[in-house]
């Protein structure tokens, strides 16, 4: 029996498995489909080609071993469809591979009760971050002189991107290197400090891996008690083979997070500083807002906006008929929103002005936590816009018949 | 419960983004990035992100006569009798929305009949610039308000004043004049302000962007001498004008005329001028997949398939060949386009030619050398394939 803490080396006992190393995911969302522990399986498949990976909901078990293998230009961020298209998981249960902002975001869309976690079993994913499709193939073209279309895998590997091609060729770049020279992983990932997501209910991976199992088997760290459960099921199954970890890899595994901690720390510091502070600070957001063209992409994407009344289409507070929009759908989103952000980059990725949205929120929300001391995805603390639940707040609000907050939320 | 991503085109503007049609149990019930595409790398605007339910709402489904729901044989044998007007008596009035091999295949009902053919809200002129090259501009001249109407096309013009661009715009208050570093607000513009032109002159690598149904604009453009971008409103203008297919013109001899609708919700009524004009016509057949301001004065009705419901390509404003993939199936008692223009020219006592849309591409190809450099096959890729200079 393993418990929350236990870690181990695991691998397929699958010959039809053939997982990036040792299949050891694929076959525990495998076990868990089969045994019906979930309805669904809400994984990442490679599309067109290495840079096309899409978002798959699989119910059948043997369509799983498809969706093997890592793929680093999946930019995308899976738990806020299991609230748009599964319902919430609340009559459905859910299996789903976790990236560190994957995993952020389901908390988060939780603590909202947009998500019921008891039906969700979350698989993270070590990550050292992901490069975005048209990023990636420009930078094969120009930095690497390789083809793009001639890629058939890419990796992550000792601070390397390397690219593996159709006639067996093989190179890597610094990423220090590339993103010194603007492409790279997402600025975003460069700011990450979740490597390993130990929030979800079991946390795998690569690194760590040392020794005769190298290549052939997966870090598994469990993270929870249902992780421990379907675990165990699954070597008593006989899905995996397990064996405990070389103390050599626990050391090499701890000392890539730190390193890559750190990383993301330097890289924190670096963006914003260059936001500058104060009043240039918010001169700078302001200028960069004023190309929104309200799409509302950042809002449909992003994991903390779930408010089935959006104040940013109230005519009181925000002339609909204006774009750019006023400044003030910006200031509403930062006020909903900064306190939680998970850092996904998705508000910013998605924007089709250009706006780094992401960069502003995220500078934002590491204020926050030094004034407040809530951090956002590493639990079900409750920042303190998240203790209402919507429509019976609006309702109770417009019962009192005034609109002063502090008349409506502070008084006794 | 069966979930799926089936990667299309927008069916909106012709800058041509790709996104991923979110399908439930064969039903479109959201629409998700496609980061791999080339044009818009996952970015979507206000329109991109409603592309699932745009086509859905207010759909045709039964074939009407005369305000009276009717059955396919009563409503194709009554549109059959376009037969009895002389060929200079029938316009057919195409939509720019249709795919390249649906357009090939009115196009040639038309050359068949001996009909004149034209667009409603199509457009004309040939850019001379890619959507990717405006990145590279020092000076873009903006002729009205293009960063609004095609906003991942304004995305290149963003990224460009973020490569030092200047932004010079001409025409009324809007979205793009706020973007600019300078402005002249005029709501006709027949000539540049002084210093526009001096500044484009001195620019290693100006542009000037203005949409293809923007005459004025074009007339301007031409002028300069510069690389232009010419833009298309809608998702498949630019095959449209590539097939020769040029803006509509109705004549006093029309008396009778076939129209091919499609039009996406939150669209503007297009129809609306010439809407009196139909009304006084002694026949005129809709084929459209959803209720329009046509469905009013039409005196027959043909519901037909949606985007979402077939395969095909449509071409983006710079060119770009792209795959449309078919999401969900239409719903009963709906026909192809392509079917529709089949048993109509049937029952008029002509063929046009029939197959796959692979099939119908490879015979589009063969005619039109624009898009005589590509097969079925190579479109299907996430870059397309651009349409050949002829």
């Amino acid at each position: 029996m393993s418990e929350k803490g236990d870690m181990f080396y695991a691998w397929t006992k699958s010959a039809d498995i053939k997982g990036e190393c040792g299949g050891a995911v694929i076959s525990l969302l495998k076990y868990a489909l089969e045994q019906k522990i979930v309805d669904v399986v809400l994984t990442v498949r490679k599309g067109y080609d290495v840079y096309d990976p899409l978002p798959v909901f699989i119910t059948d078990p043997a369509e799983l071993a498809s969706c093997a293998g890592s793929l680093h230009c999946g930019t995308f961020l899976l738990p806020k469809l299991i609230k748009k298209y599964l319902n919430g998981a609340k009559d459905i249960k859910v299996a789903i591979t976790v990236k560190g902002c994957d995993v952020k975001a389901l908390y988060e869309l939780a603590k909202r009760q947009q998500i019921n976690m008891d039906n969700v079993l979350s698989i993270g994913l070590n990550c050292g971050g992901s490069v975005s499709p048209t990023v990636a193939r420009k930078m094969i073209e120009e930095k690497y002189g390789i083809d793009p279309d001639d890629v058939v895998k890419e990796e992550i590997d000792k601070g390397q991107f390397i690219v593996m091609t159709k006639d067996g060729q093989h190179k890597g770049i610094k990423i220090d290197e590339l993103e010194e020279e603007g492409v790279g992983r997402r600025a975003n990932c460069q700011r990450c400090e979740t490597k390993i997501p130990r929030q979800a209910d079991l946390a795998c991976g690569n690194w760590g891996v040392f020794g005769e199992k190298a290549g052939k088997a997966t870090f598994v760290e469990i993270c929870s008690a249902k992780g421990a459960s379907v675990f165990d099921g699954a070597v008593n199954n006989g899905a995996i083979d397990i064996c405990g970890p070389d103390p050599k890899g626990l050391e090499i595994r701890g000392k890539i997070e730190t390193v890559m901690i750190k990383m993301g720390k330097k890289a924190q510091k670096s963006q914003f500083d260059e936001l500058q502070e104060g009043r240039d600070r918010l001169t700078t957001i302001m200028n960069y807002s004023s190309r929104c063209i309200a799409c509302r992409a950042c809002i449909e994407n992003c994991p903390i906006c779930y408010c089935v009344e959006c104040s940013t289409l109230k005519p009181h507070l925000i002339d609909q008929t204006k774009t750019p929009p006023d400044f003030m759908f910006h200031l509403i989103r930062f006020a909903h929103i900064a306190d939680s952000c998970v850092n996904c980059g998705q508000c910013q990725e998605l924007c089709p002005a250009e706006i780094p949205n992401a960069l502003f929120m995220h500078a934002q929300q590491v204020e926050l936590e030094k004034m407040f001391g809530h951090t956002p995805g590493v639990d079900m603390t409750l920042p303190v816009l998240a203790y209402a639940e919507e429509p019976e707040e609006r309702r109770r609000l417009n019962d009192t018949g005034s609109d002063m907050i502090f008349e409506n939320v502070f008084r006794e | 419960m069966q979930m799926k991503y089936v990667t299309t085109i927008c069916p909106y503007c012709g800058t041509g983004c790709a996104l991923n049609l979110v399908v439930r149990d064969g039903k479109t019930v959201g629409v998700a990035p496609s980061n791999r595409s080339p044009v818009c790398s996952g970015k979507l605007c206000s329109r991109g992100l409603h592309a699932a339910d745009a086509l859905n709402e207010g759909r045709v489904v039964q074939p009407v006569v005369k305000g009276e729901t009717s059955d396919w044989e009563t409503a194709i044998g009554k549109a059959a009798e376009l037969k009895k007007y002389a060929a200079g008596e029938i316009i057919i009035i195409t939509s720019p929305r249709i795919t390249n091999e649906t357009q090939y295949l009115v196009w040639k009902f038309a050359h068949s009949l001996g009909a004149a053919i034209g667009v409603i809200h199509g457009g004309s002129g040939v850019p001379t610039v890619k959507l990717d090259e405006l990145k590279d501009a020092d000076v873009i001249l903006a002729l009205g308000n293009v960063m609004q109407a095609l906003p991942l096309t304004g995305n290149r013009i963003l990224q460009a004043k973020e490569n030092g661009a200047r932004l010079l715009y001409l025409g009324p208050q809007s979205y793009t004049a706020v973007q600019a570093d300078t402005v002249e607000i005029t709501d006709e513009y027949k000539e540049l302000p002084p210093g526009f032109g001096a500044l484009l002159k001195n620019a290693a690598h100006p542009a000037v962007v203005y949409m293809a149904n923007d005459s004025a604009a074009a007339k301007l453009a031409e002028g300069l001498g510069i690389s232009a971008a010419v833009l298309y409103d809608t998702n498949n203008g630019r095959g449209t004008s590539l097939m020769g297919i040029g803006p509509l013109s109705l004549q006093e001899s029309t008396k009778a005329a076939l129209v091919i609708a499609e039009t996406p919700l939150m669209e503007q009524d297009i129809y609306a001028d010439i809407l009196q004009k139909l009304d006084s016509l002694e026949l005129t057949v809709v084929a459209a997949s959803a209720e329009t301001s046509l469905s009013a004065i039409a005196d027959i009705v043909l519901p037909i398939a949606s985007q979402h419901e077939s395969d095909g390509t449509v071409t983006n404003w710079e060119g770009r060949v792209q795959m449309l993939r078919k999401a969900v199936d239409s719903p009963e008692g709906v026909k192809s386009l392509q079917e529709v223009l089949a048993e109509l020219a049937e029952k008029m006592g002509f063929g046009i030619p029939s197959g796959t849309p692979e099939e119908m591409y490879t015979a589009l190809a063969g005619e039109i050398s624009a898009f005589g450099n590509s097969t079925y096959e190579q479109i299907a890729k996430p870059e397309g394939v651009f349409v050949q200079e002829v």
